[in-house]
């Protein structure tokens, strides 16, 4: 539950008011039918009242309080059946025509009005109805009996001790709001009192000054009076922390405009920035918090009750005293979520109005009973499906064994075959002998079977077989077949021994199986993979080299244009000297420009950006070795390393370093593209090459470098390649030459070039 | 320089290249304009006069091929001729496939740059022949009737003249006033021409099967 038991939910009584409403429809409806066949029968004449009642306002007729009040008289009469009340109102307003002279008027027009149809009681709501009436009662309604009722806050009246007024007292509500109010908010030291400026504000505002003397030793009271309502929403918005604001009435503000007091609530409430309590019933939901509240309705209620007892002949004074009225705390929902009041510290009984029920609190019987349905279905439906699965798999587990072994074995394409060690037979099935060329009928013999198999692979099932005899166990493996057309089928084998009692092996069982399909594609895997890596490593020069040429194109393709330009010029009779002295100028420009960008690679490659370590040189070129492996191979071509095992580290970048390796060896195995099958080599030498320095030699068996070529295979964009850039060995040698070694090319007597550079033995190892 | 001259127009972020290939074309005896990027050519709205694009095909902002799909778009899609510092296979192959001239590296010898030109050159002239052939052959199509055409749908599909008025619902005579129109209108002197022409203009090329038939 959302808040304790005995605090009384509005919606709840809703709720039982439809149900209600219902009843009292289906009531109402039986009655007509009732009064429709009485009328059938004869029409009976409607009974003369018996009783007038006269309610006396102060104020104007759409006052909210009024409206209540004459709704809750209206309905208490209507539902005695013992009288029949002929009701009238009138409304004095003695607010906005105030003045003796006025009630004069209204006292004349009243004895004309009612001289015909006196009343027999006179109900007053509200002190000035109450003061009208008293003084002129002998004038007016001949001597009737005056029920008197206000609301809390009037002022007693004076005319209370005349014994035909009958009044009940409404119990202080001032008092107990403000109790209330310090007990919500502990932290209060302040109560900001609201109250009009209007001669009916002042009254009200006396009577509750009395009220909270007792309270003035608890918290201090400041007044917001006389102020016109802009200026009491201003004093609202600036109140200090530990406020809390209790709102009496507004009639009328400082400025001499009027209000109901509700419709001024309307106007200041949004400014405060305190809350906000109040005691009247008709400011609940209009911007205050709550507070003590006699409802209006009870109000009417009573009165129209004592006036009844007083008709059917009852003491005023006596049937006064037994009546007595119940204030209740009323709260709006809203307004205590505004301010962060939990409804756990309300008071017992509390009414809170405009709550907000979820959907849950609504129709939390009908959401449960719908879940518990579904719950209950999807039960049954789950239990059924699974009580039919089992008959279901019990029903398919025979026929499934049946059918499972020849079905694994057709989809996986196995050959199945047994061999009896004791006799020394073999049988296989069809697809077996298909596997392996034999045909159906044939003899097999494990000599002919094993004279199938590669030569590479003989050995190996022999010795697979010796072993799963001698361990009694299952073995697993594969092996290639020759097949008749020069090509190879790869098989995969599975097999198993079988002992006889004294565990003896007594047969081999196994099953074979194509793989050719698989092989094949895994081989192409492993290329891929190793494609990837050798491009990935090399790309790196390779980038550097496209960048570097995109850049350096630009310059020297102007310069070559301008060339051209200048050429054309020049074979003009009178060539235009100007235009060919700018084409020389930009031409300067341009090589200026192509220099700052070799410049650039070459900072860029500089000692300082080296990563330098001493490096084994073995290990180095071993490891591009294992790069271009692949490579090689596919081009046919012999890779030769040869490096001392006992020499020193060099000092330099493994990854650039490793890039010159990738490179030269690359270039040697181009070189070869046109040599003869039996030649092709690269060979990968190191040596020492006195106390410093170690010499690293790339040489091909290749058709070498023409001679007048050899002087500018370092140059930038020199190839002899179709698809080459000239920038591989151009960049090899700044970055050797950044190690501080040296980088040179020569031609091999036996044919082929080899490329030579040298690099700086590691400190540590020469200083040894 | 005469309005019908035909001008090479070189699109190139780098000024240094454009000035020089610039002077080169001057003095090998083409009409040049220089342009420093590719927007700034198609702002100049510069594609209705003969002539040919020499681009650089890497530039910042719009490159060379999106300069080329831009101009393939246009009324008179000029012919291309890309330079680039170092080519790319993906990107020539791009650029060969979207009807370029030719696609060479900006050191490429003189000899081939200006070959490349003047095939640009002779291939723009001799497109825009045929895109005006074109244009007075749709003019002299578009001033037949909707009826005449209906009737040269069917004509140039081998139709009898009674088969025509049979399918269009129309008498044979009129029929044959159709035709009459049709061949004065288009200037033509037999059916095999009147079909020649029919076929060059495209007139049915994409409503020739459901062309309407009957009323």
């Amino acid at each position: 539950m959302a808040f304790p038991l005995g605090k009384v939910r509005e919606n709840r009584a809703k709720q039982e008011r439809w149900l209600g409403g219902f009843f009292s429809l289906t009531t109402v409806g039986l009655v007509i039918v009732a009064w429709a066949s009485v009328q059938a029968i004869g029409q009976t004449p409607a009974p003369e009242p018996s009783h007038r009642v006269l309610v006396l306002y102060s104020d104007e007729r759409l006052l909210p309080a009024n409206i209540i009040v004459d709704e809750a008289i209206h309905a208490t009469f209507t539902a005695d059946t013992s009288h029949r009340i002929e009701l009238h109102s009138e409304f004095l307003d003695v607010a906005r025509f105030p003045g003796e002279e006025q009630r004069q008027r209204q006292r004349d027009f009243f004895r004309e009005k009612y001289r015909e149809r006196p009343p027999d009681l006179v109900i007053a709501v509200g002190g000035g109805a109450l003061a009208f009436l008293a003084e002129r009662r002998a004038e007016l309604f001949g001597g009737a009996p005056i029920v008197y009722c206000s609301v809390a806050g009037d002022p007693p009246p004076e005319h209370l001790s005349d014994p035909r007024i009958a009044y009940v007292p409404v119990p202080d509500t001032a008092g107990r709001t403000l109790e209330m109010m310090l007990r919500l908010h502990p932290d209060a030291r302040r109560v900001a009192v609201v109250s009009g400026s209007g001669s009916r504000d002042r009254q009200y505002a006396e009577v509750f000054r009395e009220e909270m003397t007792t309270f003035e030793s608890r918290v201090a009271f400041s007044w917001l009076t006389n102020l016109s309502m802009e200026e009491l929403r201003g004093e609202l918005s600036r109140l200090p922390d530990h406020t809390v604001v209790l709102y009496l009435t507004v009639f009328q503000d400082a400025a001499g405009e009027t209000f109901s007091p509700r419709q001024a609530l309307d106007r200041f409430a949004p400014a405060s920035r305190a809350p906000i309590y109040g005691y009247y019933e008709t400011y609940v939901g209009h911007g205050i918090v709550g507070g003590w509240i006699v409802t209006f309705e009870e109000i009417g209620r009573n009165a129209a009750q004592l006036s009844l007892r007083i008709l059917a002949g009852e003491d005023a004074q006596a049937a006064a005293r037994s009546e007595s009225y119940q204030p209740m705390p009323i709260f709006d929902w809203r307004q205590l979520q505004r301010w962060k009041i939990s409804e756990q510290q309300l008071p017992l009984g509390s009414i809170v109005r405009f709550k907000e029920t979820t959907y849950w609190e609504q129709h939390r019987r009908i959401i449960i009973t719908a879940v518990s349905l579904c719950l209950l279905e999807a039960l049954l439906i789950v239990a059924l499906l699974a009580q039919l699965r089992r008959r279901r798999v019990a029903e398919a587990s025979v026929l499934e064994n049946e059918q499972r072994m020849s079905l694994a074995v057709d989809a996986a394409n196995f050959g199945i075959w047994i061999r009896d060690l004791a006799r020394n037979e073999i049988w296989a099935s069809d697809r077996w002998r298909e596997l392996f060329g034999f045909a159906p009928l044939e003899r097999l013999e494990l000599d002919h079977i094993l004279q199938r198999l590669h030569p590479d692979d003989r050995e190996a099932l022999q010795g697979v077989f010796a072993k799963a005899i001698a361990g009694g166990g299952s073995y697993e493996t594969e092996f290639r077949l020759m097949l008749p057309n020069g090509g190879i089928r790869w098989i995969s084998s599975q097999g198993r021994v079988e002992c006889n009692g004294n565990g003896e092996p007594v047969r081999l069982r196994g099953a074979s199986r194509d793989i050719t399909a698989h092989k094949q594609a895994e081989q192409e895997t492993l290329l891929l993979r190793q494609e990837i890596a050798h491009v990935g490593r090399v790309s790196m020069m390779g980038q550097l080299a496209t960048a570097l040429a995109h850049e350096i194109n630009q310059p020297l393709g102007a310069i070559l244009r301008n060339a051209e330009a200048a050429e054309l010029f020049l074979q003009d009779a009178s060539p235009d000297l100007d235009e060919i002295r700018a084409i020389v100028t930009d031409i300067r420009k341009d090589d200026q420009r192509a220099g700052a960008v070799i410049d650039r690679m070459r900072g860029m490659l500089k000692r300082h950006n080296l990563n330098s370590r001493p490096l084994d040189v073995g290990e180095l070129i071993g490891d591009v070795r294992a790069l271009v492996r692949a490579d090689a191979a596919a081009r046919q071509v012999k890779l030769d390393v040869n490096v001392p095992r006992d020499l020193p580290p060099v000092r330099g970048d493994r990854v650039h370093l490793q890039q010159v390796l990738l490179n030269l060896i690359l270039n040697g195995m181009d070189a070869l593209n046109g040599a003869t099958l039996e030649d092709r080599r690269v060979n990968v030498t190191a040596l020492l090459d006195g106390p410093q320095t170690v010499e690293i030699a790339v040489s091909d068996t290749g058709i070498g470098i023409p001679d007048d070529k050899l002087a500018h295979v370092f140059d930038p964009f020199f190839t002899t390649k179709p698809d080459g850039m000239g920038m591989g060995l151009p960049i090899s040698r700044t970055i050797i030459e950044a190690h501080g070694g040296r980088f040179w090319v020569e031609n091999n007597q036996s044919g082929g070039a080899t490329f030579r550079f040298t690099l700086p033995i590691a400190e540590e190892a020469a200083a040894k | 320089m005469s309005a019908t001259e035909p001008i090479v127009r070189i699109v190139d972020d780098d000024p240094s290249f454009l000035v020089a290939t610039s002077r080169l074309l001057r003095a090998s005896g083409f009409a040049v304009k220089t342009f420093s990027s590719a927007s700034d050519f198609l702002a100049q709205r510069d594609t209705d006069s003969p002539g040919c694009v020499v681009a650089d095909l890497q530039m910042p902002g719009m490159n060379g091929l999106d300069l080329q799909s831009a101009l393939t778009r246009s009324h008179n899609p000029l012919p291309i001729l890309f330079l680039t510092g170092h080519g790319d296979i993906p990107s020539s192959v791009r650029a060969m496939r979207g009807g370029a001239v030719d696609f060479l590296e900006k050191r490429a010898p003189k000899e081939k740059l200006l070959d490349a030109v003047r095939r640009a050159l002779a291939r723009d002239a001799r497109e825009r022949e045929e895109r005006a052939r074109h244009r007075e052959l749709r003019a002299r199509f578009d001033a037949l009737s909707q009826r005449e055409l209906e009737v040269l749908s069917h004509v140039v599909q081998g139709r009898l003249n009674k088969q025509i008025a049979g399918d269009l619902g129309i008498h044979e005579r009129t029929v044959k006033l159709h035709r009459t129109a049709i061949t004065t209108k288009l200037g033509v002197q037999s059916v095999a021409e009147l079909t020649r022409l029919t076929l060059e203009a495209g007139i049915f090329e994409a409503s020739a099967t459901t062309f309407p038939k009957g009323q």
